[in-house]
């Protein structure tokens, strides 16, 4: 990023053991679950997956099925209680981020690996301006001055094509747009020239229009980059555009990985074939909407065997049972947790 | 925030023109059905009508419409209202013969220094309390706060003044002097049984301490929900997210939105302080503007009665006033609105 | 976290938690509201010290024999578990036992009065300016601020001053007129966030009229912080009136109340402290236990905290 003003780095965040030929961000086998007074909700059970510089991975799923836990378990901020990480490695270029201190991860936090949240409106701090949430950013994690850090802020917000930016950096969140605010929250969380991005459904909060103009921005911004990008949304029309791979969630567990055509054109899981299928389409007026009876189970009693089984179209008594689907390997690329996959992609 | 104070302002004049009216209505429909006060300073004895109807004028209550049940008494209210703003006139006290406005100068600065020591005193342990308690959610610092603040709001303010007086006014405060020898600022001025003149600031502690316990309890316990709700708000989460420490993240994020409700209802205590005042100066006899009051019930001075409380309702609306802007500065989300 | 809640409470059948129309939804608030109240110690014993001191009122020869106005100087100042005057002698030589069963009434029945004012004044203003909202609610709302900025008990002391007249009556009276303005704020804050309740809108625009709205849809749903601040209030009733007692604008005697019991005997706290101790403490104990009642009251309400 151009600058005319000097970065006086006060320590490198990079963490020692880092190893530049690994994966960005490998998780493997990560569990979280959260312990509330009717149960232990069982939110994440055994997610693996991995995401490297200048990809976008889309996390797919309903409400409740785990996918903002698994950004906050990356980024180190589940709340705990009652929120516990209780299995598995989240790797950062090799480097096991769960055993790292406290202290490390907070430097990771906004520096290496940043996120952006759904609601810009409650997520930005309503009482202090743009400039002061921005700037404090490069003070504390840079060590720079007030001035400077202005300077920076205001070039982070034509970054994002805010106009007017150096009047704008001085008004407080509530005086932008909806658009205007998302904007304003990927330009802080650019601030330090993260690695990975994760967007924890960015635009489910905006209108259409805006909705394609911040991905857009997503999008060149990741590019500019090289930016390992996450994107985690509910809105398969979203995905479409941006992402290069898919991972689908169900129930805290990933039920189908596979590349954004493929899962488009032939889905290899019928929770995704249910997704795909219910949404409503123009050229089919007239005709009841599709939808997938029944509700995700509740995290704290989640059914034994496949997690879907209950509201699944092809189920059969070896699906009800323990141990759960693993991922089959359906061609190079695609997974997916399902014992009858060759059915469900023969299925028309 | 210009067109903000401007509309506030606005709203002001109405506000302080129907209090005043309030005021004026509500007394007067209580000597329309209560019958003329002066009447009761003669006790069991019958004035004669021509002394009566003379005291009744002096008095400034011999205004007919005082004798018609129901009677809206407007222009007696346009009558007050032109003394009060163009004479700044509130009425007289009888004996002696002065005017309210005399009595309140003598009397206000000792309220004053009064409501400072409560004032003081409730923002410092009501707020770290609370911030404590808010903290340590679920734990027993937590559990005690509670239960402290919930007691002190049930004991009313004369219950605790008087037990306050007598056990460390007067039982502590001879043991401190006759058992212990201690010296006489300690055993008889701070921890007196009543304000004396010769011990002007430290006597007046342990009735400020009373004073303030009247709302410690609330603003400890507003301190700690505001603090609870701000802890789970997104933008808390949004700072970890920025790899903030915590001590930032609690500090200063969450502290500046926490103490928005708490400012401006330490400006309600004001109002509280009021009222308590009237108890706490009765007990420890100081002579202040609550003590006038004491007296004014207890001699059937009602002028004075009226003259006091009307100022008391203009200080306590023009410091709302005050409140309300403070509260445009600390929370930007008004300014605009 | 909003991901987790709804996970673990959806899959049980019709949730409590969902929103429904009126009286269902309300319904098993409610019911739930009560079952967590049962099993609340702290309301348990609260209540039952509240039914206790209401059976000192209705009921006081239940709890004694004596008869508070016979008076014998003799007695004066008979200290406690004094046989036949187990809570000693007043000053006058009155059973003081008999003085505290008795005492309970006035100020109760003074705070449940008021009470009762307070809603019906207060509730039906706020419910309309809530609901209404326009010049409707600027106007009620003009009012609210104006009786409100007159400082309560400063503005109770003058009115009784100049009244001159204590009763039950004129005292509840006075409570009311200056007291009512925090429960129609708090109506008129509840009705305004139920209104813009997605099923009301959905109710509405199905063409409901304006009154069933109201009573089928909006009141269920607002009515919740009324009981909270009623029950708040009648604690706060009690201490005001024997507040106003003590400062000579209250109950007179030879009237038997709490608050004329403490200021009649403060004086002699040296030499017999148990005149005043026995009052307060069952007047502490009365505000206590309805603030205590209030306070479980909505946590148990309080949808958000389940």
């Amino acid at each position: 990023m151009a600058s005319t003003t000097e970065i006086q780095t006060r320590l490198d965040p990079s963490i020692p053991g880092t190893d530049p030929h690994a994966a960005l961000l490998a998780v493997e086998d990560l569990r979280v679950e959260f312990r509330t007074r009717i149960g232990v909700a069982k939110a994440i059970n055994g997610v693996s997956f991995e995401v490297n510089s200048g990809e976008t991975l889309a996390i797919l799923g309903e409400s409740g099925c785990g996918k903002s836990v698994t950004a906050q378990a990356i980024m180190g901020i589940i709340d705990s209680p009652p929120g516990f990480v209780t299995g598995g490695r989240i790797k950062y270029r090799g480097v096991d981020l769960l055993k790292r201190s406290k202290e490390e991860r907070r430097q990771i936090r906004g520096n290496k690996i940043a996120m952006i949240f759904q609601d810009a409106l409650s997520a930005l701090n309503p009482v202090f301006t743009v400039s002061f949430q921005l700037t404090e950013l490069f003070r504390k994690h840079r060590g720079m001055t007030r001035a400077d850090g202005k300077k920076r802020a205001i070039e982070l917000l034509d970054l994002v094509k805010i106009p007017a930016a150096r009047q704008r950096v001085n008004d407080f969140p509530h005086q932008f747009s909806g658009g205007m605010r998302q904007r304003v929250m990927i330009a802080m969380s650019l601030a330090l020239d993260p690695e990975l991005l994760i967007a924890d459904e960015p635009t489910t909060a905006l209108d259409v229009t805006v909705q394609a103009q911040i991905m857009a921005l997503l999008r060149d911004l990741q590019r500019e980059r090289n930016m390992g990008l996450i994107l985690i949304t509910h809105d398969m029309g979203v995905v479409a555009d941006v992402a290069d791979r898919i991972n689908v969630m169900y129930a805290g567990r990933i039920v189908e990985k596979a590349p954004v055509y493929d899962i488009y054109a032939k889905p290899s899981h019928p929770y995704t074939k249910a997704l795909l299928e219910s949404i409503p389409r123009v050229d089919l007026k007239g005709q009841q909407l599709n939808v997938i009876k029944g509700l995700p189970p509740s995290l704290v009693r989640i059914p034994a065997g496949c997690a879907f089984s209950p509201r699944c179209r092809f189920v059969q008594d070896v699906c009800k049972a323990d141990p759960p689907p693993p991922l089959y390997d359906v061609k190079p690329g695609i997974t997916s947790a399902c014992h009858f996959w060759e059915e469900v992609r023969g299925d028309e | 925030m210009g067109r903000y104070v401007v509309r506030r302002l606005l709203q002001f004049i109405p506000t302080v023109l129907g209090t005043l009216f309030l005021l004026h209505y509500l007394t007067s429909v209580a000597i329309q059905f209560g019958g003329n006060p002066v009447r009761s300073l003669f006790g069991d004895r019958t004035p004669p009508p021509e002394q009566l109807r003379q005291m009744t004028e002096q008095f400034g209550l011999g205004d007919p419409c005082l004798t018609r049940k129901g009677d809206w008494c407007i222009e007696l209210f346009g009558q007050r209202l032109q003394n009060i703003f163009l004479h700044f006139d509130f009425g007289q006290s009888l004996s002696p013969r002065r005017d309210v406005t005399a009595v309140l100068a003598d009397a206000l600065p000792y309220t004053i220094k009064l409501t400072l020591i409560a004032f003081v005193v409730e923002a410092i342990i009501g707020l770290s309390a609370g911030t404590l308690a808010g903290l340590r959610n679920g734990k027993f610092s937590d559990y005690v706060v509670r239960i402290a603040t919930v007691l002190m709001i049930s004991v009313p303010i004369f219950v605790s003044a008087v037990l306050a007086q007598k056990f460390i006014g007067v039982k502590f405060g001879n043991w401190l002097r006759t058992d212990l020898g201690a010296p006489d600022w300690l055993g008889r001025g701070l921890f007196g049984a009543a304000y004396k003149p010769e011990y002007p600031f430290i006597s007046l502690i342990l009735p400020g301490i009373v004073l303030g316990t009247l709302t410690i309890a609330s603003t400890a316990r507003l301190t700690r929900s505001s603090l609870l709700e701000n802890l789970r708000a997104d933008y808390v989460r949004t700072a970890k997210a920025k790899g903030l420490k915590s001590t930032r993240v609690v500090g200063v994020h969450t502290l500046r939105n926490s103490l928005i409700p708490v400012v401006t209802t330490l400006g309600l205590s004001i109002g509280a302080y009021m009222s308590g005042a009237v108890v706490t100066e009765g007990v420890f006899r100081v002579p202040g503007v609550g003590f006038t009051i004491f007296r004014a019930i207890g001699q059937g001075e009602p002028m004075v009665l009226l003259g006091i409380t009307t100022v008391l309702v203009l200080i306590y609306l023009v410091l709302n006033l005050l409140v309300d802007l403070l509260y445009a500065v600390l929370d930007p989300r008004i300014r605009y609105e | 976290m909003s991901d987790l809640t709804t996970a673990v409470t959806t899959a049980e059948p019709p949730p409590s938690t969902q929103a429904g129309p009126g009286s269902e939804r309300s319904a098993s608030l409610w019911a739930d509201a009560g079952r967590e109240l049962i099993r609340n110690p702290v309301f348990v014993v609260s209540s039952l010290y509240i039914l206790v001191m209401a059976s000192f009122a209705v009921v006081p020869k239940l709890w004694t024999q004596q008869d508070p106005q016979a008076c014998n100087l003799n007695n004066s100042m008979l200290p406690m578990f004094t046989p036949g005057h187990w809570a000693g002698a007043s000053q006058r030589g009155c059973d003081y036992w008999s003085h505290a069963v008795y005492g309970a009434s006035p100020s109760l029945r003074i705070a449940l009065l008021a009470t009762l004012g307070i809603i019906l004044i207060g509730m039906p203003l706020g419910i309309l300016a809530g609901f209404y909202g326009g010049w409707v609610d600027a106007v009620i709302s003009r009012l609210i601020d104006i009786v409100f900025a007159l400082p309560f008990l400063l503005g109770a002391l003058v009115i009784l001053a100049m009244l001159r007249k204590y009763s039950i009556w004129t005292i509840t009276l006075v409570l009311v007129v200056l007291g009512w303005t925090t429960l129609a704020r708090i109506m008129r804050a509840s009705v305004i966030s139920a209104k813009s309740l997605d099923y009301v809108q959905a109710a509405k625009s199905l063409g409901a009229s304006n009154s069933r709205l109201m009573f089928r849809h909006i009141l269920p749903n607002a009515i919740a912080p009324v009981f909270v601040v009623a029950t708040i209030a009648l604690g706060g009733f009690v201490a005001t009136e024997a507040t106003l007692t003590f400062l000579g604008v209250g109950l007179q005697l030879p009237s038997v109340s709490w608050g004329l019991m403490i200021s009649t005997h403060d004086d002699f706290i040296e030499l017999a402290p148990h005149l005043t101790l026995v009052p307060v403490t069952l007047l502490v104990g009365t505000v206590l236990s309805f603030i205590l009642i209030g306070d479980a009251l909505r946590d148990a309400l309080d949808p958000k905290l389940r």
